[in-house]
């Protein structure tokens, strides 16, 4: 047996019946829904035509120009299972808290140091967490103009041993980012969107 | 923890030979930590902890993926981290498990004053017998790298045991079972030697760490856990792992030299005056001049 | 303590007996010298593994190791309480170094070649001074000893040069201490009493301490 289990015919397409992709099958680039550029190859269409909405009150977007200028993208820790260790005692011990990870030179911009608190918003919420400043994202030159990108790892939000009664409850990372997938395989692009940073 | 199964070839504090100095019957173990593959996901420290059965801690965010500033008396093992930008600007985001070295010649052994509080192993692991420990600390101001912690409210010292009970019953090291990326291997010293050794020639090879190398400092007789480092020559970067450990030079005098010319001097204090009161005897107060002799 | 406590009057003091030393003057200098024994035989233990048995003996190691500190600042005070009661009569002066000079003739019971003293001679001075020093040496350093855990790493050497300090102090008052014991219970005949009842026969006085003698006689005590 191959391996294209998935496929009535046992084997793998390149052109596809039935419009079993919404999209595809040849990769293009397109720039995410927010992004601080338009899209180099072709600007008159610069994200995904096909991508999936949603059109509640909550899916809004921010743009460049309302001053969601900062890229934010949003990832787990090693230390973390996803957002089921936020109750195991030695996984809370090994990453206390959240933070938000932000480059040198933009700490050194809006004047934050480590362990400030700060505050990211996006057109959709706002999230507040501690400051870690790095050295690891370096700003980044697109397009000819310097774009900052922060990084805010997921795991905290809902209730969990840091979070109990009598603390303050976290909000969730995914409340910035937009709710909206990649038309195949439902991927929601909570890697890359835009926000406003600021000390809290 | 003290360990039955394991022969001791060294202790501290102890007057006059040691049982099993000259035995062989273990070979030298060795724990070997290819940083250039850690990625500093800390499973080593829960590994470490559970299995010591110490208990979750809270912990403050302080600007960094380390757990904590630094070990404590029951937590043995942590990963340092650490942003270097080298002087041509390269930048590189160091992880180094840092925890007990087990050194061929233990500063802290030197240095201990209570019988058989710290014990090596004749497989070389360095080991705080806690029940004969008497809290001195003299084992901190010992070790050049900065591992034993004092625990305040028990007042014993503890520190990585490199596993000697799971060891001793022929099994790896904690931290080693739970390492995900084949970053931590545990064998006799000279296979971990050799594929250290391996490790950094692919290195220095294949990539762009032209300087990697082995950490297994000389100047301690080498040690039982060892190191492939990206850069041989900058060992500080690494949450400053000393260049050239050394057991304090002072510690060195203290224990040796003036030991043995304090011992000679107080007995030759006593035996002096005892002398002196058999050739002159006592000033008694008599009131009449008497002619010098 | 009973009405005999300080200062004492004459008339506690025997016929052809003066004072030497005030109650105050005598449970300092024994609440010295048992807090400066507990800390010599704690710290010999730790000193050599051939002595480590004295510790097991006054509990255990640990035991020991607790109290060695603690004890040790009880010296610190008692040595502070004799700075205060003897700060004067210790005061090397000019007659000292004559004394001095001639040291091999009173280390050879030659005393009749041995200048007068006054209430302390230049041996008992030097000891003194001796013990001070060495004191404030060993409380530093031990201080440093005590919590080495906060002492940066990055100055090490900071610890492991209290050790060493720690051990040449007290190995120099171990010295003095033996010389101090000897003369005190052998050497010299009566001092010893005098340290315990306080009082020494006038003729003494005479031989040991002229000058002081010659100060006190006939006059009520004052010391």
């Amino acid at each position: 047996m191959g391996p294209f289990i998935m496929n009535p015919e046992g084997v793998g397409r390149i052109f596809v019946p039935l419009a079993g992709l919404a999209d595809g099958p040849f990769p293009e680039h397109y720039e995410p829904i927010e992004s601080p550029v338009a899209n180099p190859l072709h600007p008159q269409q610069s994200n995904n035509p096909v991508v999936k909405r949603y059109t509640t009150g909550m899916d809004k977007y921010g743009t460049v120009e309302q001053g969601f200028t900062v890229v934010c993208t949003t990832y787990r820790l090693t230390e973390h299972y996803h957002y089921w260790t936020k109750n195991n005692p030695m996984n809370v011990q090994l990453v206390p808290e959240p933070f938000v990870e932000i480059p040198n030179e933009l700490a050194g911009e809006l004047s934050i140091k480590g362990g400030d608190r700060v505050k990211v918003s996006s057109a959709r919420a706002t999230y507040i967490a501690k400051a870690m400043v790095t050295h690891r994202i370096r700003p980044m030159t697109i397009d000819g103009k310097k774009v900052y990108q922060i990084g805010i790892p997921i795991h905290w939000g809902y209730r969990g041993i840091q979070e109990d009664e009598g603390k303050t409850a976290r909000t969730a990372a995914n409340l910035l980012s937009p709710t909206v997938t990649d038309p195949n395989a439902y991927t929601p692009e909570f890697k890359g969107f835009l926000v406003k940073l600021e000390k809290a | 923890m003290s360990n039955g199964t394991l022969q001791i070839k060294a202790i501290s504090g102890h007057a006059g030979p040691v049982p099993g100095r000259d035995t062989s019957r273990d070979y030298d173990v060795c724990k070997l930590i290819d940083v250039t593959t850690c990625i500093g996901c800390k499973a080593c420290e829960v590994a470490c902890v559970e299995w010591n059965g110490y208990p979750f801690r809270e912990t403050v965010f302080d600007n960094t993926y380390q757990t904590m500033p630094d070990l404590e008396w029951n937590y043995y093992n942590l990963i340092r981290f650490n942003e270097h930008i080298a002087e041509d600007g390269t930048f590189s985001w160091l992880m180094r498990k840092d925890q007990c070295m087990h050194c061929a010649d233990p500063g802290c052994l030197r240095a201990c004053p209570a019988d058989g509080a710290i014990v090596q192993y004749s497989n070389g692991i360095v080991d705080f017998q806690q029940e004969h420990c008497i809290g001195c600390e003299y084992c901190v101001t010992g070790c050049p790298f900065n591992i034993p912690k004092f625990n305040k409210e028990t007042k014993k010292v503890h520190k990585c045991t490199l596993c000697s009970d799971r060891v001793g019953a022929g099994l790896e090291p904690a931290c080693i079972k739970a390492c995900p990326t084949g970053c931590l291997h545990f064998g006799s010293k000279d296979d971990m030697k050799d594929l250290a050794a391996k490790r950094a020639s692919q290195l220095r090879e294949h990539t762009a760490y032209k300087n990697a190398g082995i950490y297994d400092p000389p100047g301690v007789g080498g040690t039982h856990v060892i190191y492939v480092l990206h850069d041989i020559n900058n060992p500080e970067a690494y949450g400053g792992l000393p260049k050239d450990p050394r057991v304090p030079l002072l510690v060195r005098v203290w224990k040796r030299p003036l030991k043995w010319l304090g011992n000679l001097a107080m007995t030759a204090g006593v035996l002096g005056v005892v002398a002196h009161y058999i050739r002159y005897g006592p000033k008694e107060a008599v009131e009449k001049k008497e002619t010098p002799k | 303590m009973s009405s005999e406590a300080m200062p004492l009057s004459p008339a506690s003091v025997p016929a052809g007996e003066i004072q030497r030393y005030t109650f105050q003057e005598r449970l300092c200098h024994w609440f010295s010298a048992l807090t400066y024994v507990y800390c010599l035989l704690t710290g010999l233990a730790f000193y050599t593994p051939y002595l480590f048995w004295i510790a097991v003996l006054l509990g255990s190691g640990a035991t020991s190791r607790f109290w060695h500190p603690i004890v040790g600042l009880g010296f610190l005070v008692s040595i502070l309480w004799m700075h205060s009661l003897w700060r004067r009569d210790m005061t090397i002066s000019g007659k000292d170094k004559q004394w001095l000079d001639q040291v091999n003739n009173y280390a050879t019971n030659r005393d009749n070649l041995v200048p007068p003293q006054d209430r302390f001679n230049a041996g008992q001075k030097l000891f003194y001074w001796v013990m001070f020093w060495g004191t404030i040496l060993l409380l530093i350093s031990g201080l440093l000893m005590w919590f080495p855990e906060y002492i940066s790493f990055r100055v090490a050497w900071i610890r492991s040069l209290a050790v060493l300090t720690h051990e040449c102090a007290a190995l120099i008052t171990i010295g003095a201490f033996i010389i101090h014991v000897y003369m005190g219970l052998f050497l010299v005949p009566g001092s010893g009493r005098a340290m315990v009842r306080g009082h020494v026969p006038a003729a003494w006085a005479r031989v040991h301490h002229r000058l002081w003698y010659d100060r006190v006689a006939g006059k009520p005590s004052s010391t």
